[in-house]
């Protein structure tokens, strides 16, 4: 379980961010992170949650950037090294791949799964580890999800409510 | 027939400020300004050519990148997933301007 504290976060001069009420991204659950563009969603994950996240040996971290042409150039080189042949021509195959990557992993640690408007959300079904799904979409809300909403009060600050 | 690709996934080439990419899209200095106005209307967020790019969120890349493709000189333009990252208020906004802009313009994947 991860624990954001409540409070407020000067993200860059001129934006921040306040989280509510303790923000809690339990194992097992989903969450979406429901906002508008320009409202935080992906500052909270890069400069809030992925911190928080970095450097725990007791969990894996599945980040799938938003426009993540870099991160495709820079799995297309791993995958030239570790899987020659396993062409990465776009986010499905980055999702694919990094899914069997973990697969292939035989501990059973949880992963934190953390999807920044992707495309995709299907995870494959014969994936046995304990999985907390945290992601922002204009597109999908899944059924189950917990709603983490972000409410911008002005250009320069948004209140995150769960 | 050659058109200017705009692509969602990919919507900003510079990683510095907004100037660079003004520069790319050729636009003039009335543009600029129109830019700059309809910018701030759909995001509320105010820019100007020294605006750090990597202080816009991943939705207001693909707003600029839209708003810089409609104000360059390009007769036809390919928006290619333009609606991926935006919300639906924007989404709109930009597709209300694409359909005044009086370019030739094709829109790919809007999945």
């Amino acid at each position: 379980m991860i624990t954001l504290p409540a409070g407020t976060r000067d993200i860059w001069p001129g934006f921040s961010l306040s989280i509510d009420q303790p923000l809690v991204f339990q194992i097992g659950e989903s969450y979406f992170l429901k906002g508008a563009n320009g409202s935080g969603k992906s500052s909270l994950i890069h400069h809030i949650l992925l911190p928080e996240l970095r450097g725990r040996k007791e969990l894996y971290v599945l980040c799938l950037q938003q426009q993540m042409h870099l991160q495709i150039y820079a799995l297309r080189a791993q995958a030239a090294i570790f899987q020659p042949g396993f062409a990465i021509r776009g986010e499905e195959d980055v999702w694919r791949y990094l899914w069997q990557d973990l697969a292939a992993r035989r501990d059973n640690l949880p992963v934190y799964v953390i999807a920044d408007e992707a495309c995709s959300l299907d995870i494959p079904k014969d994936i046995q580890r304990p999985i907390c799904l945290i992601y922002s979409s204009h597109r999908y809300q899944l059924e189950k999800a917990h709603i983490v909403e972000f409410v911008q009060l002005s250009p320069q600050k948004t209140v995150i409510y769960a | 027939m050659s058109y200017l690709i705009a692509d969602g996934q990919h919507p900003l080439v510079c990683a510095d400020a907004v100037r660079d990419e003004i520069i790319l899209y050729n636009l003039g200095v009335e543009e600029e300004a129109l830019l700059f106005a309809k910018f701030e209307r759909i995001t509320a967020k105010k820019i100007d050519a020294e605006s750090k790019l990597e202080a816009l969120s991943g939705g207001q890349k693909v707003v600029l990148m839209a708003l810089l493709a409609l104000f360059s000189p390009a007769p036809r333009i390919e928006f290619l997933h333009l609606s991926h990252s935006l919300d639906d208020d924007k989404a709109t906004q930009i597709l209300d301007m694409i359909k005044q802009s009086g370019k030739e313009i094709l829109l790919k994947d809007l999945s």
